[in-house]
């Protein structure tokens, strides 16, 4: 995939929500990718401070912590 | 079985690229994830989906850096947030397969009977059914319509009013319908949870009136038969078992009792004649209301000895200290158990004199 700075995503969003970006968007005068972006990192961020979710994360990356480093790269 | 979103995997990459989220979400293809995550969601056996996750996001490329890790990563999460474990060694098997994705010469199935070769079901728990009853429940009320008060008390709150043993009745119940390769979790299998408890006044009513655990199994296979295969981590409740725990929870409430046991348990699938459960108890023991009066009975008993323990206690209360209560109570309780026990072999021995046409109170 290329490795641009930003992109443009394209996202399947409810009406509303999309309303709401764009309405978000016109206000701060900035455009509906960048503040679907951040409200994409904040759903992101809630997620990585969900207890179970975080837990289960650690507990998979020390248990294969291993096993993860001696996969080979496709980069 | 829980299907992972967009941010799930994002927050998995933003982790182990060690990246802030708003980083994430710039080095990820979420168009790409989106595409792989719809595919998974077509899927149903957990293998399966797993297989059809890491050979799109491996063919894919979603992640603009360590990608296989990354996907490899967001497979663990999505395996282990279902109750399994992805065994990964030996690892040179794992980037053959991914070579192999990635060349296009692995299928997704190919992916899936290799993930299925290295996964482990972790045994359900308690509080993992807890979890998924909630849900179930949560998910019938979206599609039915209900009163005010059965919302609020259906789903959330049912589960955890579940007493310790009525909790392992379940846990029993989920294994009962593994061992017979079952895909869901009906009244027969809280049947037979009831019984193999063996604690609870329910099973001890069971076996007084001749229910046993190798009677029901023969009847479970004669009715239903044996399975194809049970479900991967826990095993979902029709809806009579459902109907059960609700009846269970109504009578628990009406009783004034502060957890649903597994006598209430029990009423739920006496009540239920239609069910598996029901037919079974009609079929084993005859008369499925002599059973209902029984267990009542015994009920009363229990209700009445644990009133004259609360009195007593109360009457005590300027005179105890917590720890001796404590030790009053798990006194009280034995000696209620040795009572039921005593009651039930007075109960076996006048049966045994009328069956010999000896008049008990001769």
């Amino acid at each position: 995939m290329a490795k641009d700075a930003t992109k443009n995503i394209l996202l399947r969003l409810d009406p509303e929500l999309a309303e709401r970006l764009q309405t978000v968007a016109s206000v701060e005068g900035r455009s509906v990718s960048d503040v679907a972006r951040e409200a994409i990192a904040a759903l992101v961020d809630q997620r990585r401070q969900d207890t179970q979710f975080s837990r289960l994360l650690e507990e998979n990356l020390s248990r294969h912590e291993e096993s993860l480093r001696r996969l080979r790269s496709d980069d | 079985m829980r299907y992972l979103g967009p941010y799930d995997v994002l927050a998995v990459a933003a982790r182990v690229l060690r990246c802030s989220s708003a980083d994430a979400v710039l080095r990820t293809d979420l168009n790409a994830v989106e595409r792989v995550l719809d595919s998974v969601r077509l899927t149903s056996g957990l293998a399966e989906s797993a297989g059809v996750m890491l050979a799109g996001l491996v063919r894919s490329r979603p992640f603009d850096a360590a990608n296989r890790v990354v996907a490899v990563a967001v497979v663990l999460q999505f395996v282990s947030l279902n109750r399994a474990e992805l065994q990964l060694e030996p690892v040179a098997d794992v980037d053959e397969l991914l070579d192999r994705i990635a060349a296009g010469e692995a299928s997704y199935r190919e992916a899936g009977v290799f993930i299925r070769s290295r996964l482990e079901h972790r045994p359900v728990k308690p509080e993992d059914l807890q979890d998924d009853l909630r849900l179930e429940l949560l998910l019938s009320e979206e599609t039915l319509t209900f009163d005010v008060e059965q919302e609020w008390w259906r789903g959330v709150r049912m589960y955890e009013q579940f007493s310790d043993p009525a909790r392992r009745v379940i846990v029993l119940a989920q294994e009962e319908a593994r061992g017979f390769d079952h895909a869901y979790v009906g009244t027969e299998h809280l049947l037979l949870g009831l019984i193999t408890e063996g604690q609870s006044i329910a099973a001890r009513v069971l076996n007084a009136v001749g229910i046993t655990a190798p009677a029901v199994k023969d009847l479970v296979v004669e009715i239903i038969g044996r399975g194809n295969g049970a479900a991967e981590g826990s095993i979902p409740f029709t809806p009579r078992a459902k109907s059960t725990f609700e009846y269970a929870w109504g009578e628990s409430k009406a009783r004034g009792a502060e957890q649903v046991r597994p006598e209430h348990l029990l009423l739920g699938v006496l009540n239920d004649r239609d069910g598996v459960g029901g037919q079974i108890i009609t079929k084993l023991a005859a008369d499925i209301d002599q059973v209902r009066r029984k267990l009542e009975e015994r009920m009363t008993w229990r209700e009445r000895s644990e009133s004259l323990v609360t009195g007593m206690l109360a009457e005590g209360a300027s005179w105890t200290t917590y720890g001796r209560r404590h030790h009053l109570i798990h006194e009280l309780t034995a000696l209620l158990d040795e009572n039921e026990r005593l009651h039930e072999q007075v109960a076996n021995l006048r049966d045994l004199l009328r069956r010999h046409e000896i008049d008990p109170d001769s």
